[in-house]
C-alpha cells in the first residue's frame, strides 16, 4: 500500500476510512464474541438454577423456557415457543389469572407476585404448589419488551410447613391437640359463649392409675396406655368435639355446642368404656380409672385460665371424693372453696421461703426402755411465720404446697436449716444427740436429685449422718417403692436412719419392712390415744411392737396424752413415746437441753 | 430591528466610509459588532469606529477569518444594528475578566447567569487563548440550574503559531486580553442552531486518562497508539493533526451534558504519548471518531421554518474551515442566500458555544453555530 505522503487528500481519507472500517469490524466481532459468551453464560446459568424461568415477548408469547420450567409445565421449549403464556402456564386453585398478572406487569412496568398457595397445573394434570414473580423485561432505552416469570416448586416446603404447624399444635405421642392449641379453641368457645350465647362444655380428666403403670411397667407401657386411652376417648366423642392431651396423664375435651346434660351423658359413656377397659402389659393387667371434671362454658367465665381452673377444681373434687368418677363443677361446693384457698397459700408459701420466715421446732421423743441410750431424741417440726407474727401449722399449708409443687423447696429448706442448726449448737450437744428426725414428703421421695442434695449437705456440714433420721409415711414409701428403696439404701449406707411414720394407717405390710432399711416404726396416734381402754387398739400396738422388734426395728408411739398411756406403752414394750403431754414443740435452737417428764 | 454588514477592505477604514454605512437609516447604530483581524492597526480601526459612531455600543473580537454577508474575508467585518424601539429593546455588554489559572469568581458567574436568564438572548465572545472558556461555561451551566436560555458565541482566533497579540476581545477602544464579553439582549429574540455535521464512524471507546485538553490514554492504550490504529497508512503515520481534522472526536456521554460534543485534534504526541485537543475531555468520556455527513450551515439555514431573521451571526470552527477548504466560502454564500439576504457577520473560531442536543450550554470544536436575531414585537 502507498504511504500517506504519496496519496492525495481523498486517497488518504479513503485509506483512513478503510482503517476505520477494519477497526469497526474487529470491534464488532469482539463484541459479538463477548455477547455470545455472555449469552452462553446466561443460558447455562438459567439452565442450572433451581427455579423455573419463562420469558415472553411484549405480546405475552413464550420466548424462552429453562429446563426447570419445562419440567414443571410439562412443555418442551420448542413446542412452547410462540404460544400465549396462559396456554403453557395454568394456575389452579386460584382466583388469580396469569394473563391478568402478565397484562398488569407489561402495562404498569413493575413486578407482581402471584398469590400465596397457588398451584401450577402441569400439562399432564399433576399439580405443584409454586411461588412465582412476574417482572417486566426492558430494553436499553427503557421500553418494556417482554416479561419474565420466575417460579419454584414449593410443594415440599408447604407440606413441611403444614407438618410443622401440626407439630406445633399437636402432641407427638397421641396426635391430639396440645395444650397451647387447646387454649386457643377454648378462647374461641368462650367468646362464642359470651357473644352468641352458645353453650359448650369442658371436660378435664386425669388417669388414676397412670403412675402405677408407669412405675411398675416402665415408660413405654405408660405411653402405650396413653395411646389406648386416647383411642377410647376419640371413639366416645363426637366429630365436632376437640380432644387434647394437656400434659402427663391429663386430657381435655371441648364439647362444642353441647348442653351440660348432653356433655354429662357423653362423658359418662366414655367413663363406662374406660371402666370396662383393661390394660395389659406383658404379664400384668391393670384396671384404669379416671377422675373427670366437667364444666359448662358459659358467659360467666371471664378468661380461659378461669375456665381451666374450674375444670381442674372439678377434677380435683372427683379425686377427693374417691377418684374414678365424674364431678360437675359447682362454684359453692366446699371442695372448690377449699381449693381456692389452697391457691392463695401458694403465694404465701413462696413469700415465706423468699423471706426466710419458716421456723423449725422440735418435739421430744422420750425413751421408755431402760436400755435406750441416754441423750436427746426429737422430731423436727415446721412452722410458718406470718408478717404479723401469726404462726401456721403444716396442716394449714402442706396440702397447697404438695398440690402446687412447693414441697420440694420446703423439704430442702428444712433439711439444710436443720443440719445448720444442729452443727451450730455448742458442745456437748452433738455428743448428747441420739436422734434428730426430719419428715420427708412423698414428692421429695420421688425427687431424683434429693439424694445428691442430702449427701452434699452432709459433706459440706460435716454433720454425723447417724444422728439423722428421715420419717416417711408408710403409704408414701409403698407408693414410691423403687425410689424409697434407692434413697433409703444409699443414705442408710452412710448411717442415716429411717422411720416409717403413721404406721398402722396404711397397708401395714410387714413384708415391705424386709426390703426397706427402716430403723423405727412410728405407731399412729389413733391407736395410742385409747390404748389403755380399747383392747383392739392395745392389740394393734402390741402386734406392731412385737413384729417390729422381731425385725430389729424400734417402735415410737405418737400422740401420747397421759401418764397412764405411757405406763401401758412401757408394759407393752414400746421403745419410745412422743406427744404434747410429754413435751410440746419448742424452737429447735432451744432444744439443746429439753425438759423431761 | 435593522442591520447591515460593512465589509472592511484592509487597513484603517475611513471615518466617512463608516459614517456612510449608516446613511440609509439616518442615525448612528445602536450597537456595533465587529470581527477584526489581529493586526497592528487594530486599535486604529477601533478609533475610527469611535469617531464614526461615538454613541453606539461597540464590541467584538479578533478573528483570523471573518464572514461578511455571503463572503469569507480576512479584512474584517462590522455589523451595525438599529433597534426600532430603543425604549423596549436593549443591548448590554458586561466584561468578565479571567485567566487560564483563575476562572471568574463564582459570585460573578452567578450574576452573569441571572442576567442570562432575564435576557431574550446572550452572545458570548471570549479570548481564544487566555480565558478559561470551558470552566466558565461549566460554572455558568451549573448556575443556570437547568434553566435553558438562548446562549451562543465563540472564541476569538488568530493564525498559528499563536502570539501574545491576537484572539482578544474588545469593547469600545479597549482591547481586553483574558476576558469574556457577555452581550445580553432584551427585546431581541435569539435563535441558536448548531450544525451537527459529524456522524460516528468508529466503535465506542473510553477515555481512560485525561487532564483538561490533554488525553493520555484511550481504552487503556496510549492515545498516540490509539490514533495510529486509524491513521497509519502503508505502514506510515498520516500527517497529524491535519489528517485527523476530517475525523474529529465525537463525545457520546455517558454524562448527558457531554453528549453531542465535538473535539478537534490540536497536537499529536505532545506531550509525548498523548494528544491535545482544542477542548477538554474527561476520563470516562465515551468517544468515537466522526465522519462528515450531509448536514451543513447551508442546509440548516435552508430548512429553517418561519420568516427570515433580521440579522444573523455565524461562529464556525477554524478546523471545520480547514476541512471544507473552498467549500467553506460556498457555504457562507449559500447561508446568506438562505437567510433571505439578512445581514450576516461572523468569524472562524477557536471554539464554539452553543446548546447540546439536550439543551445544555456546551463548548464545541469542529462545528458551526448560527445565531438568528429577530426583534420582538409589542
Amino acid at each position: 500500500m502507498s504511504g500517506p505522503l504519496e496519496l492525495d487528500p481523498l486517497g488518504l481519507d479513503n485509506a483512513i476510512l478503510r482503517n476505520l472500517l477494519t477497526q469497526t469490524t474487529r470491534a464488532y466481532e469482539r463484541q459479538m464474541t463477548e455477547l455470545y459468551a455472555e449469552k452462553e453464560l446466561a443460558q447455562v446459568t438459567l439452565a442450572s438454577i433451581g427455579d423455573g424461568v419463562l420469558a415472553t415477548d411484549g405480546e405475552g408469547r413464550i420466548k424462552y423456557l429453562n429446563p426447570v420450567a419445562e419440567k414443571l409445565t410439562g412443555w418442551e421449549r420448542a413446542e412452547a415457543l410462540g404460544k400465549p403464556l396462559p396456554e403453557i402456564f395454568h394456575l389452579s386453585e386460584s382466583e388469580q389469572r396469569i394473563d391478568d398478572v402478565l397484562r398488569h406487569c407489561l402495562e404498569e412496568g413493575r413486578s407482581f407476585r402471584l398469590a400465596d398457595r397457588v398451584s401450577l397445573e402441569r400439562r399432564d394434570g399433576r399439580r405443584y404448589g409454586i411461588e412465582s414473580t412476574c417482572s417486566p423485561i426492558r430494553a436499553l432505552d427503557g421500553r418494556i419488551i417482554g416479561a419474565v416469570l420466575v417460579f419454584q416448586d414449593v410443594s415440599d416446603k408447604r407440606l413441611m410447613a403444614l407438618q410443622l404447624a401440626h407439630q406445633a399444635t399437636h402432641d407427638e405421642l397421641t396426635g391430639l391437640l396440645n395444650r397451647q392449641a387447646f387454649d386457643g379453641h377454648l378462647q374461641r368457645a368462650l367468646e362464642e359463649a359470651r357473644s352468641l350465647s352458645n353453650t359448650h362444655a369442658l371436660c378435664y380428666m386425669d388417669l388414676d392409675q397412670f403412675k402405677l403403670v408407669n412405675d411398675t411397667c416402665g415408660h413405654l407401657a405408660g405411653d402405650e396406655l396413653l395411646c389406648r386411652v386416647t383411642a377410647l376417648l376419640q371413639d366416645s366423642m363426637r366429630d365436632t368435639d376437640l380432644v387434647a392431651r394437656l400434659g402427663g396423664d391429663e386430657f381435655g375435651v371441648l364439647l362444642a355446642r353441647c348442653s351440660l346434660e348432653s356433655a354429662e351423658r357423653q362423658v359418662t359413656e366414655f367413663h363406662r368404656a374406660l371402666q370396662q377397659f383393661r390394660f395389659t402389659w406383658r404379664d400384668k393387667t391393670f384396671a384404669i380409672g379416671a377422675s373427670i371434671g366437667l364444666v359448662p362454658i358459659t358467659r360467666e367465665f371471664r378468661t380461659v385460665a378461669h375456665l381451666l381452673s374450674a375444670a381442674d377444681h372439678a377434677c380435683y373434687a372427683a379425686k377427693e371424693k374417691g377418684r374414678n368418677r365424674i364431678q360437675v363443677y359447682q362454684e359453692d361446693d366446699d371442695t372448690f372453696v377449699r381449693r381456692h384457698g389452697e391457691m392463695n397459700w401458694v403465694v404465701r408459701i413462696q413469700q415465706t421461703l423468699e423471706q426466710d420466715r419458716f421456723r423449725l421446732f422440735s418435739q421430744q421423743i422420750q425413751p421408755l426402755s431402760p436400755h435406750a441410750a441416754p441423750g436427746l431424741y426429737f422430731e423436727v417440726l415446721l412452722r410458718m411465720l406470718e408478717d404479723d407474727g401469726r404462726v401456721h401449722l403444716p396442716s394449714d399449708f402442706i396440702r397447697a404446697a404438695e398440690r402446687y409443687g412447693l414441697m420440694r423447696s420446703i423439704d430442702r429448706w428444712v433439711i439444710r436449716s436443720c443440719i445448720q442448726t444442729l452443727m451450730s449448737q455448742p458442745p456437748p450437744f452433738l455428743d448428747l444427740l441420739q436422734l434428730c428426725s426430719i419428715n420427708l414428703s412423698a414428692v421429695s421421695l420421688g425427687d431424683d436429685e434429693l439424694l445428691a442434695f442430702v449427701e452434699e449437705e452432709l459433706d459440706a456440714s460435716g454433720a454425723p449422718p447417724g444422728k439423722l433420721c428421715f420419717e416417711i409415711t408408710e403409704t408414701t414409701a409403698i407408693e414410691s417403692l423403687p425410689q424409697a428403696q434407692r434413697l433409703m439404701e444409699r443414705l442408710a449406707a452412710r448411717g442415716v436412719r429411717f422411720a416409717l411414720d403413721d404406721f398402722g394407717t396404711g397397708m401395714s405390710s410387714y413384708g415391705y419392712l424386709k426390703d426397706l432399711p427402716v430403723s423405727f416404726l412410728k405407731i399412729d396416734g389413733k391407736f395410742i390415744k385409747d390404748v389403755v381402754t380399747d383392747p383392739l387398739d392395745r392389740a394393734m400396738v402390741e402386734s406392731i411392737n412385737q413384729v417390729g422388734h422381731v425385725m430389729g426395728v424400734r417402735t415410737i408411739a405418737e400422740g401420747v396424752t397421759s401418764s397412764a398411756v405411757v405406763e401401758r406403752l412401757r408394759l407393752l414394750g414400746v421403745d419410745f413415746a412422743q406427744g404434747n403431754w410429754i413435751s410440746p414443740p419448742r424452737p429447735l435452737a432451744s432444744a439443746a437441753l429439753p425438759g423431761r417428764r | 430591528m435593522r442591520s447591515r454588514t460593512v465589509h472592511l477592505s484592509g487597513g484603517t477604514p475611513s471615518r466617512d466610509k463608516l459614517i456612510a454605512a449608516a446613511d440609509e437609516v439616518g442615525r448612528q447604530p445602536d450597537f456595533v459588532l465587529a470581527f477584526l483581524p489581529p493586526e497592528e492597526n487594530l486599535r486604529d480601526v477601533l478609533a475610527a469606529m469611535t469617531l464614526a459612531w461615538p454613541d453606539a455600543l461597540r464590541f467584538g473580537c479578533e478573528a483570523v477569518t471573518q464572514v461578511a454577508d455571503g463572503e469569507v474575508t480576512r479584512q474584517g467585518t462590522v455589523q451595525l444594528f438599529w433597534l426600532d424601539d430603543p425604549q423596549r429593546h436593549h443591548a448590554w455588554i458586561e466584561v468578565v475578566p479571567g485567566t487560564h489559572g483563575s476562572p471568574p469568581p463564582l459570585q460573578r458567574v452567578e450574576s452573569v447567569a441571572r442576567r442570562v436568564v432575564a435576557a431574550d438572548g446572550t452572545l458570548l465572545l471570549m479570548d481564544g487563548l487566555r480565558f478559561p472558556a470551558e470552566r466558565f461555561l461549566a460554572d455558568l451551566r451549573r448556575s443556570l440550574r437547568g434553566l435553558q436560555a438562548p446562549v451562543a458565541g465563540g472564541l476569538a482566533s488568530q493564525s498559528e503559531p499563536v502570539t501574545r497579540a491576537g484572539a482578544r476581545v474588545f469593547v469600545g477602544e479597549r482591547v481586553l486580553p483574558s476576558a469574556c464579553l457577555v452581550l445580553t439582549l432584551q427585546g431581541i429574540a435569539m435563535q441558536v442552531e448548531v450544525v451537527r455535521g459529524w456522524s460516528p464512524a468508529s466503535p465506542v471507546y473510553t477515555v481512560t486518562r485525561a487532564e483538561g485538553c490533554i488525553v493520555r490514554e484511550i481504552d487503556g492504550e496510549p492515545a498516540t497508539d490509539w490514533y495510529r490504529r486509524f491513521f497509519t497508512v502503508g505502514g506510515e503515520l498520516a500527517p497529524m493533526p491535519t489528517a485527523a481534522y476530517r475525523f474529529p472526536l465525537l463525545v457520546e456521554g455517558p454524562r448527558p451534558e457531554r453528549q453531542g460534543l465535538y473535539r478537534t485534534l490540536r497536537f499529536f504526541d505532545q506531550p509525548p504519548g498523548a494528544v491535545t485537543f482544542w477542548g477538554d475531555l474527561e476520563a470516562g468520556d465515551h468517544v468515537r471518531l466522526g465522519l462528515g455527513n450531509d448536514a451543513s450551515l447551508a442546509s440548516l439555514a435552508a430548512e429553517l421554518p418561519g420568516p427570515p431573521p433580521e440579522a444573523a451571526v455565524v461562529c464556525s470552527c477554524i478546523g471545520r474551515g480547514l476541512v471544507m477548504g473552498e467549500q467553506g466560502c460556498q457555504e457562507v454564500a449559500a447561508v446568506h442566500g438562505a437567510l433571505g439576504g439578512a445581514a450576516l457577520s461572523g468569524f472562524l473560531t477557536f471554539g464554539e458555544i452553543g446548546p447540546t442536543p439536550r439543551g445544555d450550554l456546551a463548548y464545541y470544536n469542529h462545528t458551526a453555530i448560527l445565531v438568528l436575531l429577530r426583534e420582538v414585537g409589542p
